[in-house]
């Protein structure tokens, strides 16, 4: 009596059941991963292209760019342009994992392993994570969102609702406090009680502000500058301050940057979570196999699927998009461990762990305290620059060519290394516009300003302004180094 | 500590969104839908789930973002050939920053989004604003038929729609009913008998007298046998048992139509007028079946003479001959009477000519319009590809005075029949001529 959990490739509820009970095994006695419980979900084609559409999230308010994102995509699913994944995943706890329907056993197999043990481990332990995001209460406060939009669309029309929608979604990429951290979850309710506070306040100085008479102190003897700091949050900004808006509206708009804040993490730390996820399915494949518990045959289809997702395609390759986050993190996950197990010479000259046994504890070391910038500089060795032959480029705007200003040999590691990690750290992290004043006495314009010296798409910024300017009900500009923008005609207002 | 749930079955939930998306895009999903209506291919139009592109323009949604083609930037790229430090290579044509896609089979680039409309979402923009003109009658409930429909169970009617079931029911229920009370008054005697009977023995055995017993014997002996005869009368079934389903006359209202295309097909009538004519037909079909359950649609083409034919005879056929108009109202009022009864159908008659007519026939169609067009809901005439106004058109003009029924039109191009058809049903007003 062979000890194999199946044998031929269609799946079964009781072998997913099986099968998840000696991945369990697997990832608590020999990699020590602390996971949230399992919540498994088998779903179709169409299901996933539903959860593509939201973001992957279970339950979502419903917004017209949701439906377009859908069409987009089942457009592309339906030519063939695009597989859809196996798998997705929800940090949820318990966490909430989907499997295709179309998946083979060995496919559903490779998919518990990646999924509900790799990404879940890293959901609970990530740092990151842990800091950012509620686990336990996120499909309440989804469930809850839903609702309350579908609430206001019945009271006050879905035209108005979308408005605001499509105004917060415009600014959702700047709703985040990348500097301060958000309260720890024990301090959850804490802090609603405490934000209930801050909104009574708020309205009540807008009670003030209805009294004075309209501009009569000219605003350049304006005594105090408000807000006393910049601020980066330009949603939580607005929620708070803006002289007009109503209470629903403010509610949508902590809504949007609630749910883009619960998913900040996750744009922070791909190529980390997607290594780690793969590292945790390459072990527990080929455990499973050497406990006799897969066929040959299963580790060969496992080994088909898992090289096409971590394939890097060359930079001239017609595939290539890109880096891989599935290529490089497993690549550096793999690493560290081989650091540990049989360092070289020159790792020995790169980290101070290399030749430790106990590579259980870097690994685990490494997916806590790391995001995806900190992890490539802290991580990134030149064993694996060589085998990504990675090289950068350099591009001068005044130049008619591009310079290659590193390669994968000695002198140009360190460069690569933090060129690397400074684009992933640009590409994460949108322009950094800040408010830095209200003319609080005066026409009760918003200034905000752009920090960092990146160049803007100003076409681009210019609609945005738009929309803040339709949330705040007042004039907007926005001072770019060396110029100012602003909204070219006013919208039309919105007051009746 | 996990739990494997199947969700394949609680369906998709993207229709709340699509929805959304649909009525950002109206405006423009209109102006394709009307586009496809005044040019687009007749087939296309009758099975409309052709996906609508629409550029993702329209649905662009803003945020602040980074400009990389006019800023220096450095990049790490993987595969690494032959390059050292210090190589240059040369920029690609016009800048190069973005990696474009070529097309794809169906047509649709990355700037554009696809929407498949539902053939009903199709007809919703299509016919967006759009009513008959007559339907206010039906409002006021003058068409309307009587139909037969079980209306419960009564106590009188033909033995044909006897009820057994129902009867054997109430029998029972009666026999039981009027049974139990003498039952138990029997059983009640049949005891006291037997202890009567008892007694006389004992009082025999004692040898006593037992003559008073005897008499009270017989007695009880007389009344047992008349309950037990009571009981037998019971009849198994009484009329008043029976029961009958009953049917009822309810109105409701008529919801089948039909269309009478009455076409000209004289030499003059060419390819185009013809393509004018199915359009236009094919449009009016359409929105009648928005209104009504089943819509028939009766052919009748005619030159010198009228005839009923298949729709491919209809498009397909070109005669010759001199026109006469009168034949094919004549055929049409003739099918109606025996076919379409106007008082269970709703009828609609269109009709498309390029107004050759003999002159005299005119009078004979005026006096057969007469007759036909209060027993229609309307009669929709179309004029194709001429000049000026023929004389019939003016004819048909002069009766459309006294009958709103009658709606006239003109039309020279494939493009004008959407617009005028837009005209002719807007819902603001309803005109009788245009």
């Amino acid at each position: 009596m062979s000890k194999f959990l199946f044998t031929d490739n269609d799946w079964t509820f009781p072998r997913l059941d099986a099968v998840t009970e000696a991945i369990a095994v697997i990832a608590a006695e020999e990699l020590h991963l602390d996971t949230y419980p399992n919540q498994l979900e088998v779903i179709s084609a169409e299901q996933m292209l539903d959860a593509y559409a939201s973001i992957g999230l279970p339950v979502y308010y419903a917004h017209w760019s949701f439906g377009k994102q859908r069409a987009i995509e089942s457009g592309q699913y339906r030519r063939g342009e695009m597989g859809l994944a196996y798998e997705l995943v929800i940090n949820s706890d318990p966490c909430i994992s989907y499997l295709m329907e179309e998946n083979t056993m060995t496919m559903q197999t490779l998919v518990i392993a990646h999924a509900a043990f790799g990404h879940n481990a890293f959901f609970k332990n990530n740092a990151f994570f842990r800091q950012w995001t509620d686990a336990e209460g996120i499909i309440d406060y989804l469930a809850f969102a839903q609702r309350y939009i579908a609430q206001c669309e019945e009271r006050f029309g879905m035209d108005a609702v979308t408005d605001v929608l499509d105004a917060a979604h415009a600014i959702s990429r700047n709703g985040i406090d990348r500097a301060r951290r958000p309260r720890q979850l024990s301090a959850r309710e804490e802090e609603q009680r405490w934000q209930e506070r801050e909104r009574y306040l708020e309205q009540q100085v807008l009670e003030i502000w209805r009294t004075l008479p309209p501009a009569h102190t000219p605003s350049t003897h304006s005594p105090d500058i408000f807000p006393s700091e910049p601020q980066e949050n330009l949603l939580y900004f607005i929620e708070k301050n803006a002289p007009h808006l109503e209470g629903w509206k403010r509610e949508i708009l902590r809504i949007v940057r609630k749910i883009t804040q619960y998913l900040y993490p996750q744009g922070q730390t791909k190529i980390m979570n997607e290594g780690f996820a793969c590292f945790v399915h390459y072990h527990i494949m080929h455990s499973l196999h050497a406990k006799g518990l897969l066929t040959d045959g299963t580790l060969l289809e496992f080994y088909a699927s898992h090289t096409a997702v971590v394939m890097q395609p060359d930079f001239d390759d017609r595939r290539y998009s890109g880096l891989n986050p599935y290529a490089l993190g497993f690549a550096i996950f793999q690493d560290i461990k081989r650091i540990c197990v049989a360092p070289t010479e020159e790792d020995r000259r790169w980290f101070s762990f290399a030749g430790d046994p106990d590579w259980l504890q870097h690994i685990h070391f490494a997916m806590r305290e790391f995001r995806d910038e900190s992890f490539v500089l802290q991580y990134l060795s030149p064993k694996v620059m060589r085998d990504l032959h990675l090289f950068s480029l350099h591009n001068a705007v005044d130049e008619a060519t591009y310079r290659v200003s590193a390669i994968h040999d000695d002198a140009g590691y360190q460069h690569l290394r933090e060129a690397l990690a400074q684009q992933i750290a640009d590409s994460s992290r949108p322009p950094d516009i800040q408010v830095i004043s209200v003319d609080r006495w005066g026409d009760r314009q918003l200034r905000l300003k752009q920090m960092d010296q990146q160049a803007l798409d100003l076409e681009e910024a210019q609609k945005t302004l738009g929309y803040i300017q339709e949330l705040w009900g007042y004039d907007v500009h926005l001072d770019i180094e060396d110029q100012t923008l602003t909204v070219p005609q006013p919208r039309p207002d919105d007051e009746p | 500590m996990s739990t494997i749930i199947d969700r394949r079955s609680s369906g998709t939930r993207s229709t709340s969104n699509q929805e959304r998306l649909q009525r950002r895009v109206r405006a423009r999903l209109k102006s394709a839908v009307e586009k496809m209506a005044r040019s687009g291919s007749i087939e296309d139009l009758a099975n409309a789930d052709q996906p609508i592109s629409i550029p993702t323009r329209d649905l662009h949604e803003p945020n602040f973002r980074r400009d990389f083609s006019d800023s220096s930037w450095e990049r790490v790229l993987p595969g690494n050939k032959e390059y050292q430090r210090g190589d240059e290579i040369n920029k690609p044509e016009g800048g190069g920053a973005g990696q474009g896609r070529e097309g794809s089979p169906d047509g649709l680039g990355d700037d554009e989004v696809a929407i498949v409309l539902s053939a009903d979402e199709f007809l919703d923009l299509l016919f967006d604003g759009l009513a008959l003109p007559n339907l206010r009658k039906t409002a006021q409930g003058d068409v309307q038929a009587e139909q037969w429909r079980r209306a419960g169970f009564i106590k009188d009617g033909s033995p044909s729609r006897m009820h057994v079931g129902r009867t054997m029911r109430a029998a029972r229920a009666r026999r039981l009913a009027l049974r139990a009370g003498k039952r138990r008054e029997l059983q009640e005697l049949e005891e006291a008998r037997s202890k009567l009977q008892e007694e006389i023995s004992t009082r025999i055995a004692r040898k006593e007298d037992v003559s008073l017993e005897q008499e009270r014997l017989k007695i009880l002996d007389e009344q047992i046998s008349i309950l037990a005869r009571k009981i037998k009368a019971i009849p198994f079934i009484d009329e008043a048992d029976l029961r009958f389903a009953h049917i009822d006359q309810q109105p409701h209202p008529i919801t089948n139509a039909v269309m009478f295309c009455v076409m000209d097909v004289s030499g003059s009538m060419g390819e185009k007028e013809k393509d004018l004519a199915k359009r236009f037909f094919l449009l009016l079909y359409l929105f009648l079946h928005r209104h009504y359950q089943a819509v028939q649609i009766v052919f009748i083409k005619h030159h010198s003479t009228a005839t009923e034919c298949t729709e491919q005879a209809f498009f397909g056929a070109r005669e010759g001959g001199g026109t006469l108009v009168s034949p094919a109202i004549m055929l049409t009022e003739d099918i109606m009477t025996k076919r379409f009864p106007p008082d269970r159908w709703n009828v609609y008659v269109a009709q498309v000519s390029d107004g050759d007519n003999y002159f005299a026939d005119n009078t004979v169609v005026a006096e057969h319009l007469h007759q036909l067009l209060p027993r229609l809901r309307n009669l929709f005439y179309l004029e194709v590809n001429r000049e000026n106004e023929s004389d019939l058109l003016q004819l048909y003009d002069g009766i459309a005075e006294d009958y709103p029924e009658l709606i006239t039109a003109r039309a020279s191009a494939q493009e004008d029949i959407y617009p005028l058809f837009r005209t002719l049903f807007s819902s603001e007003e309803i005109p009788s001529h245009v």
